[in-house]
């Protein structure tokens, strides 16, 4: 059998969920449909929000958002249907990981853009999430889920918050980068194109902030439910690196949303320290996940 | 008189000069006021024999728009209008007025009122002259069912090229574009503070375009400080010397420094040590003097955004290179508008002759009806007009139609027109007296 999700190598013993879905016929319909047609709704909500970026004034083309929305609503159904077949949280290997972090970007995406108003900087976070769900879509239904340990649902909601917060964190490193670059374009008198279609720069730093705030409220979460787990199931290490690296991303953020709240830090400099920290987050989930022995990684 | 000239004779006319056609100085001449409109609109209707007139007077333009004037030429009549009226006479002095006939008249008018013919093309404000204009014509006794309509059609026009394109969108002015600029980098501007430096004419108009994007907190500093006090009375702003701007720059958001100072009023060091105080929160400096009023050495800094005359110019090149690239949009919604308008003008045109027509149709069944009632038995009577009636209702039915549509047609429609009024002895909506004599 294949690799197995967020779970311990020393996990024995413990009693296994059967795959209730693996001769359904239902699994074998309704999941490879939704797999397949979420990128396409993806791909058609980049299309619009693109148009909308594209073309001067309008702020109203409705293709974007409503495939958006129609793509949320999709992937939610697809990973009820799996989560009800496998009786477990679909985070079953890296590629439930980049699906579930692509449903939780689009859902902090339409979050921000709802409160702010705001759809021109659609096109700049949608191709993240459509590259992710083809890399799902495309690798992630290969091999049949294997049977996982039996796992409390209090850790089911570590991995779902872990999630959120991560997703959270690179909308808020996107919305960083947008913030940098239109900051620059107006430094240097560039009034291009990009510049006409951005939301104002102060709208853009507050994007970034929220999404971070999000980000950091769900990484908490996350964290106090991990540690929990490690302590209730004895497996695990506090010590292992990726804890650490976590912490180190917690404290970034937590860093950045004091200056930004407490000390009036605007600008660059505020920007900056968000991105620190989403590196880091980087660092944690890819370096870690490639060259250290942990036991909080997929395989 | 064939249809054609039945609707010439009702045209709707255009005459008059614009920035494109005359100097300043005759357009300022040429500025009516309400009662100078008014006793024009009158002179227009009694000697001119218009049945309806209007005049669009602003600073760029004098028109008068005329239906149904009976003068031979009416160029050479609002002439002499003008002559009595402003007393300038624009023939001695070589300059010629423009005059349209429908539907470039209607056209022209629709063009005015998107802001296609104004000096800074695609503003907003001719939409809401066009209107007045209109108004007062209705006081002054001057409009009538076409102006009304046109009124309507041109305000949708304008409407739809505003809503449809982007004629209308981006900064075309210094100051505005320097105010867009605030709104790009700050968000909402309701809650910053404005440092204004200076108390001229272009600090005075800054402070308009902030007061309309919602800023309620001024600071004016200025070298004359009566004048200074006398704009800052404006908006219960306080005003203080120029040598106060280090005290009171921390505590503002956006700068907009407009004098004539000959040096920099405004120096890096100050700028340096009201970020530290603002903690570094960003700081808008608008300069809108020549020769510079800020320090350029101060837009290195972070967080500080400087932007002077020249960064402006930019902005607004670009937005005037979009409307004009918008341009064909518009002329285009003014095409369609144009000919909704013509084909409602045309059918009103035709409305006498289509009730003629009908009304010969019916007299000659009445008649015929008549002079063979006695033959029948009065039980019967009820039945043979039901019969009659109903034989010219069918009878009618498909010409009438085409002839209501002939308007749509233009001057395939007029010929059609013609070829009834021609067979059925039919003169402007009134039967031939020689059709009538003969029967």
């Amino acid at each position: 059998m294949g690799p197995h999700p967020l779970e311990t190598t020393e996990h024995t013993g413990q009693n296994t969920v059967p795959v209730r879905g693996a001769g359904d016929p239902l699994m074998h319909l309704l999941v490879p449909l939704l797999t397949t047609l979420l990128p396409v709704l993806y791909a058609l909500s980049c299309v619009g929000y693109a148009h909308t970026y594209a073309r001067e004034g309008s702020s109203g083309d409705r293709l974007g958002p409503l495939a958006l929305r129609a793509a949320v609503l999709v992937h939610i159904a697809y990973l009820t249907v799996r989560g009800i077949l496998e009786g477990h949280l679909p985070l079953a290997s890296v590629y439930d990981f980049l699906s579930a972090t692509g449903l939780s970007m689009a859902i902090v995406y339409l979050y921000v853009e709802m409160r702010e108003g705001v759809r021109t900087t659609g096109v700049f976070v949608l191709p993240f999430i459509l590259l992710i769900q083809i890399l799902s879509s495309a690798y992630g239904g290969r091999t049949p889920p294997d049977p996982v340990p039996l796992r409390p649902y209090w850790f089911e909601l570590h991995t779902l918050t872990a999630v959120l917060g991560y997703s959270a964190f690179a909308v808020s490193a996107i919305y960083g980068i947008l913030f940098l670059c239109l900051y620059r374009d107006i430094k240097a008198n560039r009034f291009s194109h990009f510049f006409r279609r951005m939301p104002p720069l102060e709208t853009l730093g507050q994007m970034n902030v929220r999404a971070a705030g999000g980000g950091l409220a769900f990484l908490t979460l996350a964290i106090i439910l991990g540690v929990g787990w490690i302590q209730r199931s004895g497996t695990g290490s506090l010590t292992d690196p990726k804890i650490w690296l976590t912490l180190a991303v917690w404290c970034v953020f937590a860093f950045s949303l004091l200056s930004y709240h407490r000390f009036g830090w605007r600008g660059p400099r505020a920007i900056y320290v968000s991105l620190v920290g989403f590196t880091t987050l980087l660092l944690s989930r890819v370096v870690v996940d490639l060259f250290f022995h942990s036991f909080h990684s997929f395989r | 008189m064939t249809a054609k000239a039945a609707a010439e004779s009702l045209d709707f006319l255009c005459v008059g000069l614009n920035h494109e056609t005359s100097p300043l100085e005759v357009r300022d001449a040429l500025v009516m006021n309400e009662s100078e409109v008014e006793r024009a609109i009158q002179v227009l209707r009694d000697r001119g024999g218009a049945e309806e007139a209007l005049i669009l007077s602003t600073c760029n333009r004098t028109e008068v728009y005329a239906r149904g004037a009976a003068v031979s030429d009416l160029p050479l009549f609002v002439n002499q209008l003008l002559l009595e009226i402003k007393g300038m006479d624009l023939g001695a002095r070589g300059h010629r007025l423009y005059a349209y006939r429908e539907p470039d008249s209607v056209r022209h008018l629709f063009r005015v009122a998107c802001g296609l013919n104004s000096q800074v093309l695609g503003e907003p404000q001719i939409a809401g002259q066009v209107k007045d204009a209109i108004s007062l014509a209705a006081r002054s006794g001057g409009s009538g069912p076409v102006t009304e309509r046109l009124l309507d059609a041109a305000l949708r026009c304008a409407k739809r090229a505003r809503t449809e394109t982007g004629i209308g969108r981006g900064p075309v002015s210094s100051v505005y574009a320097a105010v867009s600029l605030a709104s790009k980098v700050l968000g909402n501007l309701a809650d910053k503070r404005v440092l204004l430096v200076g108390s001229g004419e272009m600090a005075g108009l800054a402070m308009c375009h902030l007061l309309d994007s919602g800023v309620s907190q001024f600071t004016l500093a200025a070298r004359n400080l009566e004048r200074a006090k006398l704009l800052a009375s404006r908006t219960g702003a306080r005003s203080v010397s120029l040598e106060a701007i280090p005290v009171v720059l921390p505590g503002a958001d956006i700068v907009v420094s407009a004098t004539s100072a000959p040096g920099y009023v405004l120096h890096e060091p100050s700028v340096r040590a009201a970020m530290r105080i603002r903690k570094n929160r960003p700081l808008l400096l608008l300069d809108l003097a020549v020769p510079r009023d800020v320090d350029p050495a101060a837009g290195r800094l972070p967080n500080v955004f400087l932007h002077d005359l020249d960064a402006l110019a930019g902005i607004v090149a670009q937005s005037l290179d979009q409307r004009r690239a918008e341009v064909p949009k518009v002329e285009s919604i003014i095409e369609d508008e144009v000919a909704r308008f013509m084909r409602w003008h045309r059918s009103l045109e035709l409305k006498p002759t289509v009730t003629a027509f009908r009304s010969q149709f019916e007299r000659i069944a009445q008649e015929e009806l008549d002079r063979h009632k006695a033959r029948f038995r009065p039980e019967d009577h009820p039945a043979l007009e039901s019969l009659t009636r109903g034989i010219v209702q069918k009878l009618l039915h498909r010409p009438t139609t085409r002839l209501n549509r002939a308007g749509e047609d233009g001057g395939e429609g007029l010929r059609r027109i013609d070829t009834v009024r021609e067979l059925f002895g039919i003169e402007h909506g009134v039967e031939a007296d020689e059709d009538r004599d003969t029967r």
